[in-house]
This record gives structure tokens, C-alpha cells and sequence, in this order.
């Protein structure tokens, strides 16, 4: 196999912030495991008044087990319609349930779901979760459809959702079922995956909410949306700085996540002679990615001078392979010279794309992606002084690259609101939050780390280390952990000025399957799920390729 | 109020750093604490009774604590948070005596000192017993809350009990849990309310 691409080219900002979804995003592996297991799925309630509001139930059956989601309908001022986690209503609320829901459980989740991070779960709820409607387009379709028309194609594509979610909760939170009690159930083991069910039942009611209220406009009149134009339409999410600190928090997992695509990607890269059938299908899919990113819009200077670069890239790529006549190592070739002659979001396209035909290759890694935390030892002890300088300048050499004396290096703080303990992000020595700081700083703390170990005589042990300066103990199990996770640290220093947090969150997003990355500032993004997927109905019967639009 | 597992650790790992341990130490605390309590240890409650004495500076120990058995009495957090430092050179094949205040969130912190590693330690002090090792704790009665205990080297119980998934705590510990995780968040303000998470007040589309 060919050697994994190095975490310090991997892991740094830039691409982090340049990532796309693959066979590996966790979307992708639910409907795989739902069109392989021949989920089923059916509405067991719609209690949706004349009003619009009221209680709908999708239930999905696994060959096992049932999963409802739980639907409550709001109506909602618009003055009160914010994407903010500091919001207090929604259009929609949601849970996800353990089996399927009685009378009972209807009636006391009705209490508490719609209050969402005031409202109280049981064992019974795996995830809690809201959403919005487009006000773009929600209104526009319930028209057109009211009087009996289907809508433009370029009205869809133009947002490419009906509806929103702004936070899709899961593991434990405000009471509901941890992660560790549902660790032996398969379905869920890979990483998100009752939250990807959430909001793939939600996409469905979003449909069907819509049509409803069509209908009730126009009884007579309204049909339904077109099934082509529907699969257009995925579900939103807007995306803030509570994203962000999962990815610093989390760098075991994150390691498995990132270490499962690259050994993908050198996998394939490694196949010696690419057969005519999976090169062509590599084309076709490059092609269709490059109309679908012809659609895709973004309010953002940055992003939309990036995508401009992409959709040339891909074009220079598209160039690259017709004039490479040989299929001999042909994706270890396309991909270095994409290294050397294409932007990040093009290589990390490439990368993603050439995946595509080697399932055998490439999909039993999903089972690698999970990382059970509990499991995650503390600092050992015995390692000395010397030992973990060496660690430390073995696996942190490109913090050499940060000067700490500029100011600008440690210009932001992270901290926590006491507002709904939304996660924001201060200017250090303005907002005088320093006593609140989170510890999102790993650069900083390393280098403070190494450079208070440098005090230390070599054979001192970090146990004896660590009970004179405890302040280090959260580094010191850093680099120990990181020792054998390299990919769970990201290269850059995430207080530094120049700071683009979008840049974590999308990392983040890519590995859901997110599409359509349109940042509204540095520091939140809307994106798509969910786009050109089949509805519940159609995932058995599903085009594999479905994430990269309809065929042209 | 009954909570999950998830929220425990998060509101303890909080509370600790509320209290002014470091992130580090506050992390020991979040998983020690969650430890226990799975295993029907009291270790929340044991915790908000020592919250107020502990020291939250550097440790008051000596490494020869641990390797010529100094029997001093000292608060859970700093004598448990120290031993699991030094487990990995410790044999136990003499038994090692410390006195402990707050036992079940001893326990906790020995326990989670102890994962990814197949050691077990065996732990006695009166007519109390138990058996510590990564992720379970083995004992037949309730533990005291101060005392002197013995440790030594056991082999690993094959014990498999089924661990506790939800915590019931009583209204004032949930209280001062709250109350001291509260220190960790910022007071909310106008300008960070705006400026921090870098949008507007709506962003509807």
C-alpha cells in the first residue's frame, strides 16, 4: 500500500477547511446499511390540524429494532425565527425514540420536546433536535403547489432545502440515552448514526409538511411536489462554534475519522492497473460533481472565490485524465499531481471521487470510525521528563512555526455563554473573559507544557512532574494520546487572529456528508443535507451515487 | 432530577474547574466521579462534601507517600490523582496504606487510573473490601467515608455487574453541582451576545 498522506499536510486549517463528503461520510453509511438490511420505514401518525399543528410518527424497522421519530409542528412567530442556539421556538421540533412510542410517551414528550434545551428526556430518546423553514422557499412551493403547478427547478436548486435544523442533539444530552448504552447495537456503532436517521426521517416530514399544507390551501387544487424536484431538495443546518470544539476535544476519534479516509484514499491510490470501467466511472462522477458545484452558492468572498478555483480545477483535472492515455497507477499519479498543480478543495474532490468504485476497499473501514472514550487512558506517570520532550518534539515540531510573542497568536479565547452555554468566541484582552477560557488551545498549552518541562531535570518522572504543575496535566495526556492518534491534532493554533473557525466546522461537516458549504461568516455556516437522496420509500432501490446529483 | 452518564461527567468536569482545579484534574474528576457512581458509589455526593476544603494548587504529597506507605490523611482528589500518576511504578507487592477522605470518590479516581491496563488492585479498610479495576468496581458493602485502607496487588475480577445508566441526585447536590459549574461560563452580555458567535440576531434565509 502507499504510504498515508502525512497528518501534517492532512491536518492543517486550510484543509481541514477544504474537505467533501466520501463513501466514509456518515450518511452515506446509514443508507448503505438501510438498502443493505431492507430497512422499512411508515408513517404511524400525522395528528397535523387545520392549523398546521400538531404530531406526526415515522417509524424505521430494522431487522432488530424500531426507531420513531417524533414530530411536534409549531406555529411560529417569524420575529421569533432565529437559527441562533439562543433561540427559544421553532417551526418544528423532533425526537428520535427507542422503539415506537405509545399514547403515553406522545403526551409526555409533547411536554419537553418542543422546550428543547429546557425540556427534560428519558433512556428511551437517543437524539433532540429542531428545525426552521426556508423562508426563501417554503411559502413560494406552498403556493406554486396550491394552484396546481410544479415550482421552477431554479427555484429549488437556488436554496436547496425546505427546512433547517439548528441543532440536532444526541449522546446523553438534557437527559436523553448515552452513547455507551447503545454501543452493542451494530446500526449504531459507527459515528452519528441515530443523529443521520434524525434528520433523514425530518427531510421526509419536511416533504410532507409542505404538501400538507398545499393541500389545505387548496384542497381541490393542490398536488403534490414532483418526486424528481423533491430529491433536489435535502435538509439545511445552520452550524455555529458549538461544532468546533467537538473536533480539539475529541482527537482520538477524530484521528479514526481522518485515518480511515486517508487509508481509503491510499488504498486506492495504490491499485496498479485501474481497470477501463472504474476510470470511466471516476469521469462520469467528476462530471456530475462539477454541475452540482456550478449550483452551488455561497454569500461568502472566500468560499465563492474557492468554488470558482474548484470548478476550474476540476476542469484542469478533467484535462489531466484525457491526456493520460495509462491506467497504470493512475489515481497515485492523479493525485500527485494534483498535489502539485491543484487547489486544496480540488485534491481533497479528487480524493473523495476516486473512492467511489472500490467498495471492497474502501466501506468496511466505517466499522474503524468509532472510538469508545472511556477506554482512553490518563497520563502515565513513569514517562520522564525527557521522554516527553522528545514525544513532544517528535509530534509537535511545526509548533516551532508559531512566534507566542505576537500578539495576534493568542488574539482569541474561547468561552462559554451563561446565555443557553452558547460557545463563543472573545477577543483576549477586550472581552475580559480570560477567567472563562475553554481549553481549545492546544498549541499554546503544548508549548507552555514543553517549556515548563524544560525546567525539569530529564530524569524527573511526570508524575512527580505533575503533582508540583498540575496546570499541565490536560497537555501532558494530550501528547500522550496523540502519540499513537496523529491525525487528531490539528495543525494551526486555533487562537491565533487570523483564525477561520468555519475552517473546524467544516471538517466536521464533511465527515456527515454535508454539501452546498456556504459560510455567512467566519464563524458559522449553513450547509446541506441529504441532497439528491432518495426519500425513505427509495433508499433500497437507491443510485449508489446519488450524493453527486442526477445524472446530466 | 435524574441524569444520563454524559451529563454527570460534563456537569463534574465543570464543577471541578469551577471550584478552581485545572482542565486536566477537572477531566480526572468528570470520569472518576462517573465511574463510580455506575458502580453504586456515592462519589457526587462525596465530592460536593469535600468541595469546599479541597486545595486546588499543587499537590501536598511526596512521591515517598506512595513507596514507604506514608499513612497521611489527605483529601481524595490530591492523594487519589497522585497514586493513579504513580500506579505505573508501583507494585503493591508490599501493601500500601494511605488514609483517605472520601472514599467513594477515591475509588472512582483509582478506577479510571486504571484504564487501558488489565492491573486490579485489591482494596480494604475496616470490614470494608473491594476490588478496583479499569471500568468496575467489585464490592459487597457500602464504603466508609474516611479511613485507613490497605492496598495490594489481586488478580482482575471476572465480575460483570451491571452498571447504573442513570444518576438520581438529590435536589441540593444538584444544586451546588450547578452552582459551582456556573463559574465556568461567561456572564452573558449585549456585545457577546452579538459580536461572539459571529452572527446576527437573525439569519433566516
Amino acid at each position: 500500500m502507499i504510504a498515508l498522506r502525512k497528518p501534517d499536510d492532512v491536518m492543517r486549517l486550510d484543509r481541514l477547511g477544504s474537505l467533501h463528503g466520501s463513501r466514509l461520510s456518515f450518511l452515506r453509511i446509514l443508507l448503505r446499511r438501510i438498502q443493505v438490511e431492507r430497512w422499512s420505514f411508515e408513517r404511524t401518525a400525522f395528528e397535523i390540524g387545520a392549523d398546521c399543528t400538531g404530531h406526526a410518527v415515522y417509524t424505521a424497522h430494522t431487522p432488530d429494532r424500531a426507531y420513531s421519530l417524533v414530530v411536534f409542528a409549531h406555529q411560529l412567530d417569524p420575529e421569533h425565527r432565529t437559527d441562533r442556539v439562543i433561540a427559544n421556538a421553532w417551526d418544528s421540533t423532533f425526537t428520535l425514540f427507542d422503539g415506537i412510542p405509545t399514547d403515553a410517551d406522545i403526551d409526555r414528550l409533547r411536554c419537553q420536546v418542543p422546550l428543547q434545551e429546557a425540556g427534560r428526556l428519558s433512556p428511551s430518546e437517543l437524539t433532540m433536535s429542531r428545525a426552521n423553514k426556508s423562508v426563501r422557499l417554503w411559502d413560494a412551493l406552498v403556493s406554486t403547489l396550491a394552484s396546481g403547478e410544479q415550482p421552477a427547478t431554479e427555484l429549488i436548486d437556488e436554496t436547496g432545502y425546505l427546512m433547517r435544523t439548528t441543532a440536532v442533539y444526541g449522546s446523553g444530552k438534557f437527559g436523553a440515552c448515552d452513547r455507551e448504552m447503545i454501543l452493542d447495537r451494530p446500526e449504531l456503532q459507527p459515528a452519528f448514526q441515530a443523529e443521520m436517521l434524525t434528520v433523514l426521517m425530518i427531510r421526509q416530514f419536511a416533504r410532507n409538511w409542505l404538501e400538507y399544507e398545499a393541500y389545505l390551501r387548496a384542497p381541490g387544487q393542490a398536488v403534490r411536489l414532483d418526486d424528481t424536484l423533491a430529491t433536489r431538495l435535502g435538509i439545511g443546518n445552520s452550524t455555529g462554534l458549538g461544532m468546533a470544539p467537538f473536533l480539539i476535544n475529541h482527537p482520538v476519534l477524530i484521528d479514526h475519522w481522518m485515518r480511515a479516509r486517508e487509508t481509503a484514499i491510499a488504498r486506492v491510490a495504490a491499485i496498479r492497473e485501474v481497470m477501463d470501467t472504474d476510470r470511466a466511472l471516476v469521469m462520469r462522477l467528476i462530471n456530475r460533481q462539477r454541475n452540482e458545484f456550478k449550483l452551488w452558492r455561497s454569500s461568502d468572498e472566500t468560499q465563492s472565490e474557492a468554488i470558482i478555483d474548484l470548478t476550474q480545477d476540476l476542469g484542469v483535472l478533467a484535462d489531466w485524465f484525457g491526456s493520460s492515455p495509462s491506467n497504470q497507477a493512475l489515481w497515485a499519479e492523479a493525485m500527485q499531481f494534483a498535489a502539485t498543480s491543484l487547489c486544496f478543495e480540488a485534491q481533497e474532490v479528487l480524493a473523495s471521487v476516486m473512492l467511489e468504485p472500490y467498495a471492497e476497499l474502501v466501506d468496511s473501514l466505517a466499522s474503524e470510525m468509532a472510538v469508545d472514550e472511556s477506554e482512553l487512558r490518563p497520563v502515565n506517570g513513569a514517562l520522564t521528563v525527557a521522554e516527553s520532550i522528545a514525544q513532544i518534539d517528535r509530534q509537535y515540531h511545526w509548533l516551532d512555526d508559531i512566534h507566542w510573542k505576537r500578539a495576534d497568536a493568542t488574539a482569541l479565547l474561547w468561552y462559554v455563554s451563561e446565555e443557553k452555554l452558547e460557545p463563543r468566541l472573545g477577543v483576549r484582552n477586550e472581552d475580559a473573559f480570560e477567567v472563562h477560557e475553554q481549553p481549545l488551545a492546544p498549541a499554546r498549552d503544548i508549548t507552555a507544557y514543553r517549556q515548563a518541562l524544560n525546567l525539569w531535570s530529564p530524569e524527573t518522572t511526570l508524575a512527580e512532574f505533575l503533582m508540583r504543575e498540575p496546570e499541565h496535566r490536560l497537555a501532558a495526556m494530550r501528547v500522550q494520546w496523540i502519540a499513537a492518534n496523529q491525525y487528531g491534532e490539528i495543525r494551526g493554533n486555533t487562537i491565533d487572529a487570523s483564525l477561520r473557525p468555519i475552517d473546524l466546522l467544516r471538517c466536521k461537516l464533511s465527515f456527515f456528508g454535508a454539501t452546498r458549504f456556504d459560510p455567512r461568516s467566519d464563524r458559522w455556516l449553513r450547509i446541506t443535507l441529504y441532497r439528491h437522496a432518495p426519500y425513505l420509500d427509495q433508499v433500497v432501490e437507491m443510485d449508489p451515487f446519488w450524493v453527486y446529483g442526477p445524472v446530466q | 432530577m435524574t441524569w444520563s452518564g454524559n451529563e454527570l461527567r460534563a456537569q463534574v468536569t465543570k464543577a471541578s474547574r469551577g471550584l478552581g482545579f485545572d482542565w486536566g484534574r477537572a477531566k480526572y474528576l468528570g470520569e472518576s466521579v462517573l465511574r463510580a457512581e455506575r458502580h453504586g458509589l456515592p462519589a457526587t455526593q462525596t465530592f460536593i462534601e469535600l468541595a469546599d476544603g479541597l486545595d486546588t494548587g499543587p499537590s501536598k504529597l511526596g512521591t515517598s507517600t506512595f513507596f514507604q506507605g506514608a499513612a497521611l490523611a489527605t483529601d481524595a482528589v490530591d492523594l487519589g490523582i497522585t497514586l493513579v500518576d504513580h500506579l505505573p511504578q508501583l507494585d503493591f507487592v508490599e501493601p500500601i496504606q494511605l488514609h483517605v477522605i472520601g472514599y467513594p470518590l477515591f475509588l472512582g479516581i483509582v478506577c479510571y487510573g486504571l484504564t487501558g491496563c488489565d492491573r486490579a488492585l485489591y482494596v480494604e479498610t475496616g470490614t470494608f473490601q473491594c476490588v478496583v479495576q479499569a471500568n468496575l468496581i467489585v464490592t459487597a458493602s457500602a464504603p466508609p467515608f474516611e479511613g485507613a485502607c490497605h492496598l495490594s496487588t489481586c488478580s482482575p475480577s471476572q465480575n460483570s455487574d451491571s452498571c447504573v445508566s442513570r444518576f438520581e441526585l438529590e435536589s441540593a447536590v444538584c444544586d451546588k453541582l450547578n452552582d459551582l459549574a456556573s463559574r465556568v461560563y461567561a456572564p452573558a452580555t449585549e456585545a457577546s451576545r452579538l459580536a461572539g458567535a459571529g452572527a446576527g440576531l437573525n439569519d433566516n434565509d
